[in-house]
């Protein structure tokens, strides 16, 4: 009868993966976070507010997908300088920035993180990882959701 | 035992000299099923001009007129498009200072903003009715 191993198995892109879906929802996060703070126009309450939820919502996500690649055995990458290493998420300036502008970078820097959420869904499906994988779908979900959000504000405005 | 490192190099590289114009016209390009077709002839210039246009001057009034027309209904194609030219322009004129596209851009829409206040305060401030006054002429230099 075969036993349950004191390990999970994993491969590299799975790891991989995970790492870059850290350091994206990382970058994300912080994207979003100055998005809060710094939106202004009569759009101020409703971006403020929605902005506010989906950091929270990308903070809870950050420390699953590092207590994921633990499970696995490997370190959590960690500090700022090595997450924004690991992300293609550019940074907005602080300067002023037009709401729309917030908007439309958020969109772009959900993109990314779906294309590569993507890339990791395939990834662990085929590692037969299917823990990773519910991972990685329920972010998806979120991103999917959000990116329908951010692009209907930007309708007919 | 952990047993990867961490490699942040894997990620994509930014868009390079070579790239950067395809696409932009890629963006143009899936502007023309969302756009109506009084539009195409201008997405159609500024497609040329982003493909082969060597005179940035060109290319900036292209995009202008084209941001005028559309980018209400197209916010992030044309959001996609702006930030994707700011970076080219620096690319291009590599390591020269010089003046971010981002600048020219709000400089450009702010002068003809001026202008167009400060021909209403002059019609105003003239008491002529500017709803029937004829077509005002203009000359705008730039220095």
């Amino acid at each position: 009868m075969s036993t349950q191993t004191a390990t999970i198995p994993k491969s590299n892109a799975v790891v991989e993966g995970l790492q870059t879906l850290l350091s994206d929802s990382y970058a994300l996060m912080a994207q979003t976070h100055l998005a809060h703070w710094n939106v202004e126009g009569p759009n101020f309450f409703q971006l403020h507010t929605a902005f506010q939820s989906q950091y929270e919502d990308l903070f809870e996500a950050i420390d699953e997908i590092a207590e994921r690649l633990r499970a696995l055995d490997v370190l959590a990458p960690g500090g700022l300088q090595t997450l924004a290493k690991g992300s293609r998420i550019e940074e907005l300036p602080t300067q002023t920035t037009l709401a729309k502008d917030f908007v439309a970078h958020l969109i772009e820097s959900h993109e990314i993180t779906v294309a590569n959420a993507h890339t990791l869904r395939q990834s662990s499906g085929e590692s037969d990882d299917l823990e990773t994988q519910d991972l990685v779908i329920g972010r998806l979900q979120f991103h999917q959701k959000t990116l329908w959000m951010l692009r209907s504000f930007l309708k007919n405005l | 035992m952990p047993v990867s490192t961490f490699h942040p190099s894997t990620q994509s590289p930014p868009p390079t000299k070579r790239s950067w114009r395809q696409d932009a016209v890629r963006i143009v390009e899936d502007l023309f099923p969302t756009t109506c077709p009084p539009h195409w002839d201008l997405l159609l210039d500024l497609r040329e001009q982003l493909l082969q246009g060597q005179d940035w001057n060109k290319t900036f009034d292209i995009f202008l007129i084209c941001r005028d027309r559309m980018e209400a209904d197209h916010y992030l194609p044309f959001y996609r498009l702006r930030r994707l030219m700011t970076q080219s322009l620096r690319l291009e004129a590599g390591n020269i200072p010089t003046v971010s596209l981002e600048d020219i851009l709000r400089r450009r829409h702010r002068s003809l903003t001026d202008v167009s206040r400060a021909v209403h305060r002059e019609l105003f401030e003239h008491g002529h009715d500017f709803q029937a006054a004829k077509p005002v002429q203009f000359r705008l230099v730039e220095r």
